[in-house]
C-alpha cells in the first residue's frame, strides 16, 4: 500500500488555559489500523478533529503522503470520516447520503454509490430514510458515505459506542475485515480498551493531550510504558511496598500470572517460603471472593492492606474456596517495575 | 394514570374554551347568518370589500416575506451564539416583543412623523421633507418590526435542535460553507421558517392597531375595516360577517400552508 | 464583517422605535418631535399624577394577574395529563387547547362581544377577564408542557415506591418539578395580557379601560409627549419583568424550545 501514510507532528490545541492536546507526534503507516486509546477528556477526539480539519491546531502539522494538510479546510482534506452519532442526513435517503460526497466533487456515480451499498450490504435499503434503520444499519451506511470517494485515511470517531453490546462485537469484525479488503489507512477513537485490543494493529494510548504509548496490542499488554498504561490496559495488581529494596517505586504484575498454593505448603522453587516473601515474590493472604466469568474464573485474595487478583482457565483445577488460607506467588521476570 | 384522572385533570381546560372560544366563536358566525345572506352578498358584490381583501393579503404575504429574509440571518446567528452574546441577541430580539404594539406603532410615527427622525436626517442634508406616515411602507416596516421576533423564534428553535456534526459531516465529505448552507441547513430548518410564516402570516391578518395608527383611509385592511363598522357604523352584523370572512381567509392560508409544508417536508 | 453590520442594523431596526419613545418622554416641547428641542421631567411627572392614565394602569395589572392566575390552575393539569401522552386524541386535544394562539384576537374580541351580551354579562371586567384568559391559555400551556416533558417520569415512580400516594407525590415531587414553568409561564401570560390590545380595545368599558386601550385613545385625539411618556413607564416596567426572568431562569431556556446538551 503506498497510499495514505498519515504523519501528525507537534500538533498542540488549547482551549483558553486548558491544553487539549499537547504536541502530538503520530505515524500512521499506509494501510494500518491504529487505535487512539484514552479516558474521557484525554484529547483523544480533538487529535481526531483537528486531523480531520473540524478544529483547528494552536500549532504543529498534519501530512498525508507528505502533503500539509494543516491550512486547509474540512472540506479540501477529503478524508472520510464517521461520527460518533454517526451523522446521517435525515432529509436525505440512504443513497443520498452515500452520494453527497461525490456530489460535492461534481461527480454523479450511481454505479458507485451502489457499490458501495453493495459493500456493506446495504443494497436493499437506498431508498429508505436514516430514521428507518437500525443503529447497525446507519453505523454501515455512515461508512459507506466516508468511504465512496475513495479517501487516503479513515477517521473513526467512537463509531461503536451507540450499539448494544453483541451488535458491537458483530461490527468489531466486520469493521477490521472491510479495512483489511481495501488496504485504506484507518486512525480509530475509543474509549474501550477491548475494542483498541481486537481490532487495531497498533494503539496509541493517550493521557491528558500526550500519547504516552504507542506499540502493538501484545507489547502494550506486556511491557506497558508507565504504570498509567499498565493500569488503564487490561487488569493488574499493583504490590507497592512489599518488593525489598525497590520500596519507594512502583511494582505491579497481571493476575493470570499470579499463582495460589495452599498456605504453607512448599512453593515449586527450590528456594523456601520464606525466602520467596523475604524477597517480594509471594504473600499470603486469604480468599475473599471467587467471580466466575465464563472462560475464567477470578479469585479475589485479601492480604493485610492489599488486595491480590488472581485468574485461571475455568476448565483447569477448581478454585480453593471461600475463606482458604492461600499463597500468592510470582516470578520475578513477570514483575513490571517503574 | 387512570383514563378518569386524565379527563379530570384536563376537562376544565377544554370546557372553559368550549365555554369560552368555540361558543362566542359560533355565535358570531350565526349572528352574521341572522338575516341570511346579504351580508356576504355585499361583500363580495362589493369591488370595494375586495380590494380591501386583496390589499389585506399583499400586505400580510410582503410582511411575512420581509420578516423571513430578515430575521432568517438574526436566527443563524442567535443559534450559534454562546454566552453572554446569546443573552444580549435574545433580550434585543425578545425587549421589543413584550413592549405593547401601540407603544411601538407610536415610535414609529415618532420615526416617520412629519418632525420626526427620518425628515430630521433629510433636513440636515438638504433633502426635502417626505411624508412618510399614512404609507403602506410605514405601516410595513412597523408590521415587520412588531412580527420579526415570532420568526426569528422559530427558526432558531429548530437550527438550535440541528446536530452540528450533520454539519461538520458534510464539511468532511467535501462541501463548501455556501453548499452546506444549501444541502443541510437550509432543509433542515425548512421546518421552522413555515412555521414562523404561517404565525406571522396569521398575526399580521389580525393585525389593526398598528394600521390604524399609521395609516389612512387610503390603508385599509379588513380587521379595521371590522373594528370600525363595530364601533363606528355600529353594524354588528355586518362586522360579524367581515370577521368570519377573515378567520376563513387566514383558515384557508393555514390549509394551503399545511399542505405546502406536507409536500416540501416528508 | 458582514455579519457585523448586519447585527448592527438589525439591532437598531430592533431598538429605535424604543429608543425614541424613551428620548421623547424626556423632552422640553409641548409637542412630539425627534430629536427634541430640549430635555425635562414635565410630561414624566405629569403622567405619573394623571388618574386618566393611573387607574387604567391599576386595571391592567390587575387583569394581568388574575388572567395569569386563571390560566394557571386550568393549564397546569392540563398540561401534566398531556404531557404523560397516555391519553387518547392527546395530540387533537393539545392542538385544541393552543388554536387561540392562530386566531386573530379580533375576531375572538367581536365573538365574545356578541357573546357576553347574549348573556347578560356586557363589556367590563368579566369580559376582559374572560377573553384575555383565552388568549393567554395557550401561553400558560406551552411553557408547563415544555417543562413536563422533561421532566423524568421515574421520579414520581420513585415517589410511589418510596411510599408516597398520588397526592402527596404531586406535591413533593412533580410541584417542585414543574415550578419554573409555572412561573414563567404566568410571567409570560401576564405579559400577554398587559401587552393586549384588540379584545381590550372592544371589551373594556370606562371603569375597566385598560393602559393599552387607554394610550390609543389618548393617540387619537392628541398627538403629544404624554404618550412617550407613559409608554416609558410602561416600558420600564416590562424591561423589570424580563430582567426577572433572566435573572431567575434564562431567557434562552424559556424562548427556544429545548435548551442544548
Amino acid at each position: 500500500m503506498t497510499r495514505g501514510k498519515l504523519a501528525v507532528t507537534g500538533l498542540t490545541k488549547r482551549f483558553g488555559a486548558h491544553v487539549a492536546v499537547d504536541g502530538v507526534d503520530l505515524e500512521v503507516d499506509a494501510g494500518s489500523f491504529v487505535a487512539l486509546l484514552g479516558p474521557s477528556g484525554c484529547g483523544k477526539t480533538t487529535l481526531l478533529r483537528c486531523i480531520a480539519g473540524l478544529a483547528t491546531a494552536d500549532a504543529g502539522s498534519i501530512r498525508i503522503d507528505g502533503r500539509d494538510m494543516s491550512e486547509l479546510p474540512p472540506w479540501r482534506r477529503s478524508l472520510g470520516m464517521v461520527f460518533q452519532s454517526y451523522a446521517l442526513f435525515p432529509h436525505m435517503t440512504v443513497a443520498a447520503n452515500v452520494g453527497f460526497g461525490l456530489k460535492m466533487r461534481g461527480e454523479v456515480d450511481g454505479g458507485r454509490v451502489g457499490r458501495m451499498l453493495e459493500l456493506v450490504r446495504m443494497s436493499d435499503f437506498g431508498t429508505r430514510r436514516p430514521a428507518q434503520l437500525s443503529g447497525g444499519q446507519q453505523q454501515r451506511v455512515a461508512l459507506a458515505r466516508a468511504l465512496v470517494t475513495e479517501p487516503p485515511v479513515l477517521l473513526l470517531d467512537e463509531p461503536l459506542s451507540a450499539l448494544d453490546a453483541k451488535l458491537r462485537l458483530a461490527m468489531r469484525t466486520e469493521l477490521r475485515e472491510l479495512q483489511r479488503r481495501l488496504g485504506i489507512t484507518t486512525l480509530f477513537v475509543t474509549h474501550d480498551q477491548d475494542e483498541a485490543m481486537a481490532m487495531a494493529d497498533r494503539v496509541a494510548v493517550m493521557d491528558q493531550g500526550r500519547i504516552v504509548q504507542i506499540a502493538d496490542p501484545v507489547t502494550l499488554y506486556r511491557k506497558p510504558a508507565s504504570p498509567f498504561v499498565a493500569e488503564f490496559v487490561g487488569r493488574i495488581n499493583r504490590l507497592d511496598n512489599i518488593i525489598p529494596g525497590i520500596a519507594s517505586r512502583i511494582a505491579m504484575v497481571r493476575p493470570e500470572l499470579v499463582q495460589l498454593s495452599a498456605a504453607g505448603a512448599p512453593s515449586d522453587g527450590a528456594r523456601s517460603d520464606h525466602s520467596d516473601a523475604a524477597a517480594g515474590l509471594a504473600i499470603d493472604g486469604e480468599v475473599i471472593d471467587l467471580v466466575f466469568v465464563g472462560d475464567r474464573i477470578e479469585i479475589h485474595v485479601r492480604a493485610g492492606d492489599l488486595r491480590i487478583l488472581s485468574t485461571r482457565q475455568s476448565s483447569g483445577e477448581p478454585p480453593p474456596a471461600i475463606g482458604t488460607r492461600v499463597r500468592a506467588t510470582w516470578r520475578r521476570d513477570d514483575l513490571l517495575v517503574y | 394514570m387512570r383514563r378518569w384522572t386524565a379527563a379530570l385533570l384536563i376537562g376544565p381546560a377544554v370546557l372553559f374554551l368550549v365555554g369560552g372560544f368555540v361558543g362566542p366563536l359560533t355565535l358570531a358566525l350565526g349572528e352574521s347568518l341572522r338575516g341570511g345572506i346579504g351580508p356576504y352578498v355585499r361583500i363580495f358584490g362589493d369591488s370595494y370589500y375586495l380590494e380591501v381583501i386583496a390589499a389585506t393579503l399583499a400586505l400580510s404575504g410582503t410582511v411575512t416575506l420581509a420578516a423571513l429574509a430578515v430575521g432568517y440571518p438574526y436566527a443563524l446567528i442567535l443559534a450559534r451564539a454562546q454566552g453572554w452574546a446569546k443573552t444580549v441577541l435574545l433580550f434585543l430580539l425578545v425587549a421589543p416583543l413584550l413592549v405593547n404594539v401601540v407603544v411601538r406603532s407610536f415610535g414609529w410615527m415618532v420615526i416617520f412623523g412629519r418632525s420626526g427622525l427620518v425628515n430630521a436626517a433629510l433636513d440636515l442634508v438638504g433633502l426635502p421633507k417626505l411624508d412618510l406616515l399614512n404609507s403602506w411602507t410605514a405601516i410595513g416596516i412597523a408590521l415587520v418590526h412588531v412580527l420579526l421576533p415570532f420568526m426569528v423564534l422559530s427558526i432558531a428553535a429548530t437550527l438550535e435542535d440541528l446536530d452540528p456534526a450533520l454539519e461538520e459531516a458534510a464539511a468532511t465529505l467535501g462541501a463548501r460553507p455556501l453548499r452546506r448552507f444549501i444541502h443541510i441547513v437550509a432543509p433542515l430548518s425548512l421546518h421552522g421558517a413555515v412555521t414562523g410564516a404561517i404565525l406571522v402570516f396569521a398575526l399580521c391578518m389580525g393585525s389593526f392597531v398598528t394600521v390604524m395608527m399609521m395609516g389612512d383611509n387610503r390603508t385599509m385592511v379588513l380587521p379595521l375595516l371590522v373594528y370600525q363598522q363595530l364601533s363606528v357604523a355600529g353594524d354588528g352584523v355586518f362586522a360579524a360577517a367581515l370577521g368570519m370572512v377573515l378567520l376563513a381567509t387566514v383558515l384557508a392560508v393555514f390549509w394551503l400552508q399545511a399542505r405546502a409544508v406536507r409536500t416540501l417536508t416528508p | 464583517m458582514i455579519r457585523r453590520l448586519y447585527m448592527t442594523l438589525a439591532g437598531a431596526f430592533l431598538l429605535a422605535p424604543l429608543i425614541v419613545v424613551g428620548v421623547v418622554a424626556f423632552t422640553s416641547a409641548s409637542f412630539v418631535s425627534f430629536p427634541p428641542p430640549g430635555y425635562s421631567l414635565r410630561w414624566l411627572t405629569r403622567v405619573l399624577a394623571d388618574p386618566s392614565f393611573m387607574r387604567p394602569l391599576a386595571n391592567s395589572i390587575l387583569l394581568g394577574l388574575a388572567a395569569a392566575c386563571a390560566a394557571a390552575i386550568l393549564a397546569v393539569p392540563a398540561a401534566l395529563a398531556l404531557a404523560r401522552r397516555q391519553m387518547r386524541h392527546a395530540a387533537e386535544i393539545e392542538s385544541f387547547l393552543l388554536s387561540p394562539l392562530s386566531l386573530p384576537a379580533l375576531i375572538l374580541s367581536i365573538a365574545l362581544l356578541f357573546y357576553l351580551s347574549r348573556l347578560g354579562l356586557g363589556s367590563g371586567f368579566a369580559g376582559l377577564f374572560v377573553g384575555h384568559t383565552v388568549v393567554v391559555l395557550p401561553y400558560m400551556l406551552r411553557t408547563v408542557l415544555a417543562v413536563a416533558r422533561g421532566v423524568d417520569p421515574a421520579l414520581e415512580e420513585a415517589a410511589h415506591t418510596l411510599g408516597a400516594d398520588p397526592w402527596r407525590s404531586f406535591i413533593h415531587v412533580t410541584l417542585p418539578t414543574l415550578r419554573p414553568g409555572i412561573v414563567a409561564g404566568a410571567l409570560f401570560a401576564f405579559l400577554v395580557s398587559f401587552d393586549e390590545v384588540a379584545v381590550a380595545l372592544l371589551m373594556s368599558s370606562v371603569g375597566s379601560m385598560t393602559l393599552p386601550v387607554a394610550i390609543l385613545n389618548h393617540v387619537a385625539h392628541n398627538y403629544d409627549p404624554a404618550i412617550a411618556a407613559i409608554s416609558l413607564i410602561k416600558i420600564v416596567l416590562v424591561i423589570a419583568v424580563l430582567l426577572a426572568l433572566e435573572l431567575f431562569f434564562g431567557l434562552d431556556r424559556l424562548m427556544l424550545s429545548r435548551a442544548r446538551r
